[in-house]
């Protein structure tokens, strides 16, 4: 109460001193009209008055001093009371300190994360004024993706939009795909983006200029702009590069700008250079795609970002947008469903679209939380024995006279020093951490991940919170009236349980990850990814492919079977593990809405002998399948249409094309490594991509393939990779998480085993003198050890009950990440209930060994 | 609370300010000046209170929440802050009157040692 008041005084601090100042005028003029009326002259009255009365300034300012000092003055002598306690128990404060800027650390470098990723990905002029749009219409039958506009209608957004200052399309991803300098080096990752790109974005450039505003007139503007990057691995960063002439696939292209260093784009993944939308048909010029997409109003799928105007919310514009769009498509015909304003992150998307990256961050969360949960508990355990030990000095100052509450602030600011030290610390290791964590995990920083004010805000208020939960029930423990003073201290197990509880979730949690993600390298994943290396081809110009793709095919599988020597040898349009085709499939007797979005992969006669798939039933493919319409389809998807064989020899439309099914194989992870994905496989034609998959136990035959390609075609880009390294890639986020909560769950056994390490060590030292009588009377060391660990066994078993229900019922959220692996894993339990325990008595070791060694005259000296 | 700083009128045993203005709120509400007045009055004008004594301790028992003010008009139509005793003012009183006579018979009884 007293302090609202004070609060309260802080708050309205003007009005109550003029308050004062009006009061006493109002007494200095009465007691001037009193001594006026007693007739004295006022000259000497006013004297008189000051005489009387006392000085008004003093007055005043000590009836101020009220309200103030005595505050100001004892937060003072709290503070630097506290620094003293702190500098006096050194090895207290250091684990004190240790633990908590661990967990504050974590936190903050969580936060940091996410902050970056979330709020300010890239760096561009103000992001957080930036939006993305997308069209909750398109290619429902893609799950509901959404996709986006055409050129048209964003177009017709800039001009008649008021709630946004500038727009720019772009293709979906920014995956505008890869283009050659023809230099024979891999290719570049290229974003296709209108002209108001880098200007809406606000981004200058490092040499040159940006582009200038389309003119709309159709003709192709053969300009680009560079990265940073690529001008000095590509151009050694040679200042004439701006305005001279680069070839793209073989097309003429003037460089006009180089971007700045810290800027690679505005997509998932970082890009080489940006070419503008009306160019693209120069190095796409018979794809009808691109046709389709640079012309038809009514095309789907490119992807606008626009910058908003002044003092305009997302809602103002997602309702200006919508309406838009509304007027837009109801002339060019294509369907409406409205439009989505979402945060210009890559994590931005409508409800549902980005779940599982959120999932994610939710689960990294909630182990963050864990460990600061869990330190806290630790430094009010230490804290608590502390307390036990300076029962005699509060009992003092109570008796002297100074309020509970009184004494519980001043312990309360101790713990506050004790968490500034904590949180400076883990500002530095939040500082650290983030980056090094994408640094591994990216293999490029491309993110901005210095802590800002945001972070600094909440790393601020996560301080005051550990304060008050690790320092205020042992504060109000310690200033209880001391009527159960040393007898059991049920905080303290509270305390302990909590600690066991958190570590056994943490340490269930990791163990699955861990598992899972080595289940999947361990595991077989239906074929013989190890054994198998890819051998991939690309023509370096997109008019090459069209002129000589058909008879590379021809040549290289005519003359494949004899150069491996009679070993399996496979072509394929897609590599295992990398592949994502997919077309619409559905029986011959359904109609076309049923119809699914199904993988599709061509392959070879000996795929599958490569990869050690077994046939289930039916055939494989022969040499001369290639024009029958005969397709082979894996058991998922011949479960997905009724039980297994019974779809063999009926037919399924393919793209709407009837295809005979006669064989079905056995199920393999080729595109996901959670599960199989119902795939249809046609006969190799070479349409789509050409890979060749050799076995690794005839050494040189990946190299021996590369050779006679580029026999056949002089030109061609060929590219060696073993699955297993594509088997990598797929695991990097997965066993990053992994990692991560292996950090989690060590750090979290770490501070358990100190937490109980202290509490053992504590109720020894509490126990000195009872132990020593016993030992006196002839008790064996086994009873007194039992008596010393007795004390907390309970709290220690009630925290692994509950912690391992915790991890029960929080391990089925984690499935995704499993692979497959069951929540309920019993090797995992048992490892984390042996390292507990393994835990447990190391902790317990050096007290109990202590107790044992107690002479019983020093313990009946002591006190 | 501890505080301690500003000063009593030095003639008054310590905390004995703060128990006087008490008990002059016990009947009605009154402004700073009525409390000296009334406290000069009541006292055979011997206990002449100042402002630099009397303010201080008023916000004090405002800071406390034994005593609550509001602005009202007084006798002679001016502006002037009332005081009014709150219920844990009342029982601040009788605790701290208590307290008091116990004091005064104990100096009493040293006094009188014969």
């Amino acid at each position: 109460m007293n302090f609202l008041r004070r609060l309260s005084y802080w708050l309205r601090h003007r009005s109550i001193e003029a308050d004062l100042l009006e009061e006493i005028a109002f007494h200095e003029a009465m007691k001037q009209r009193e001594i006026e009326t007693s007739g004295v002259a006022a000259m000497s009255a006013s004297h008189m008055r000051s005489r009387a009365m006392g000085n008004v300034t003093r007055a005043r300012e000590d009836a101020r001093a009220v309200w103030i000092w005595p505050w100001l003055e004892s937060v003072w002598q709290d503070l630097t009371y506290g620094a003293r306690m702190l500098r006096k128990h050194p090895g207290f404060t250091l684990i004190a300190t240790v633990a908590l800027a661990a967990a504050i650390g974590l936190n903050t470098s969580l936060i940091t994360v996410v902050n970056a990723v979330i709020f300010r990905p890239w760096d561009v002029a103000d992001s957080r004024r930036m939006i993305t749009l997308e069209s909750l219409d398109c290619c429902k039958r893609a799950g509901g993706q959404p996709h986006g506009f055409s050129l048209d209608e964003v177009a017709y957004f800039a001009e008649h939009a008021r709630t946004i200052k500038g727009i720019y399309a772009f293709r979906h991803d920014g995956e505008g795909g890869t283009v050659g300098l023809g230099t024979g080096e891999p290719k570049l990752k290229s974003a296709w983006v209108s002209a108001e790109y880098f200007r809406v974005l606000g981004v200058s450039m490092h040499r040159g200029r940006a582009f200038r505003a389309d003119d709309h007139s159709g003709v192709p503007n053969a300009e680009v702009v560079i990265s940073y990057g690529v001008w000095q691995r590509q151009f050694a960063g040679d200042v004439s590069i701006v305005g001279s002439a680069i070839r793209l696939d073989g097309q003429l292209f003037t460089v006009i700008g180089v971007a700045p260093q810290t800027f690679t784009g505005t997509f998932g993944m970082p890009v080489d250079l940006w070419i503008p939308l009306s160019a693209v048909p120069l190095i796409r010029p018979d794809d009808r795609w691109v046709k389709n997409v640079l012309r038809q109003p009514a095309a789907c799928c490119t992807s606008a970002a626009a910058r908003l105007a002044d003092g305009v919310t997302y809602g103002e514009a997602q309702t200006e947008l919508g309406a838009l769009s509304r007027n837009f498509r109801a002339v060019s015909g294509a369907p409406f469903e409205g439009v989505f304003v979402g945060s210009f992150t890559p994590l931005a998307g409508p409800p549902g679209s980005r779940d599982d990256v959120i999932h994610l961050f939710a689960l990294l969360s909630a182990g963050a939380g864990a460990v600061l949960l869990l330190a806290c508990a630790n430094v009010g355990n230490l804290l608590l024995a502390r307390m036990a030990t300076r029962r005699r000095e509060i009992a003092v100052r109570l008796s002297l006279g100074a309020s509970r509450s009184r004494i519980i602030r001043q312990l309360l600011t101790e713990g506050l020093a004790l968490a500034a030290l904590g949180a400076a610390g883990g500002l530095l290791i939040a500082i650290w951490l983030p980056d090094t964590i994408l640094r591994i995990a990216m293999r490029s920083a491309v993110m901005d991940l210095r802590p800002d004010a945001a972070v600094l805000g909440y790393t601020l208020a996560l301080t005051v919170l550990t304060c008050v939960i690790f320092g205020l029930p042992p504060a109000l423990h310690a200033t209880q009236p001391p009527r159960t003073a040393g007898v059991r201290m049920p905080l303290r197990s509270v305390f302990l349980s909590v600690q066991i509880a958190l570590c056994v979730v943490l340490l269930v949690g990791a163990g699955l990850l861990l598992r899972g993600v080595h289940r999947v390298t361990a595991e077989n994943q239906g074929f013989a990814v190890q054994e198998v290396t890819g051998v991939s081809f690309e023509f370096p110009t997109r008019a090459l492919a069209m002129a000589r793709t058909k008879p590379f095919v021809v040549q290289l599988s005519a003359t494949l079977p004899e150069l491996a020597g009679g070993g399996p040898v496979g072509l394929s349009s897609g590599v295992p593990l990398k592949s994502t085709g997919k077309s619409d499939v559905r029986l011959n007797s359904e109609s076309e809405e049923r119809s699914r979005d199904i993988l599709i992969e061509e392959v070879s006669a000996g795929y599958f002998h490569v990869l050690r798939i077994p046939r289930v039933a039916g055939r494989g493919f022969e040499q001369d399948d290639a024009g029958r319409g005969v397709i082979i389809v894996n058991e998922t998807l011949a479960k997905l249409y009724g039980d297994g064989p019974s779809l063999l020899g009926s037919t399924v439309l393919v793209g709407g094309a009837p295809r005979q099914v006669v064989g079905v194989v056995k199920d393999f992870r080729a595109s996901s490594l959670e599960r199989v994905e119902p795939t249809v496989y046609q006969p190799f034609s070479g349409q789509l991509a050409t890979n060749v998959l050799v076995r690794n136990e005839s050494p040189g035959a990946a190299q021996a393939v590369a050779t006679l390609a580029r026999r056949i075609e002089p030109s061609i880009v060929v590219t060696i990779v073993p699955l297993s390294d594509y088997l990598e890639q797929r695991l990097g986020p997965p066993r990053i998480l992994a990692r991560v909560s292996g950090a989690l769950g060590v750090l979290a056994l770490v501070l358990a085993t100190i937490g109980v390490f202290g509490v053992f060590a504590f109720s020894v030292q509490q126990r000195t003198q009872e132990i020593g009588v016993r030992m006196a009377l002839g008790a064996p060391a086994q009873q007194v050890v039992r008596l010393v660990l007795g004390v907390c066994a309970r709290s220690i078993a009630f925290g692994l009950a509950v912690g391992f229900a915790i991890a029960f019922a929080v391990s089925r959220m984690m499935r995704a990440y499993l692979f497959g692996l069951s929540p309920l894993d019993p090797a995992t339990y048992a490892c984390v209930a042996l390292a507990l325990v393994g835990a447990g008595m190391a902790a317990a070791y050096l007290p109990a060994v202590r107790a044992t060694r107690i002479p019983p005259a020093t313990a009946l000296r002591l006190d | 609370m501890g505080a301690m700083s500003p000063k009593k009128a030095p003639d008054l045993l310590p905390g004995t300010l703060d128990l006087l203005i008490l008990r002059a709120l016990v009947r009605e509400s009154m402004h700073g000046y009525g409390i000296a007045q009334f406290l000069r009055s009541v006292s055979r004008d011997v206990l002449e209170v100042g402002e630099s004594s009397l303010y201080p301790a008023l916000q004090r028992l405002l800071l406390e929440g034994y005593v609550r003010a509001e602005w009202g008009t007084s006798d002679n139509n001016r502006r002037a802050r009332y005081y009014t005793l709150t219920a844990s003012g009342r029982k601040q009183l009788a605790a701290e009157r208590e307290e008091f006579e116990r004091i005064v018979v104990a100096i009493r009884l040293v006094l009188e040692f014969a």
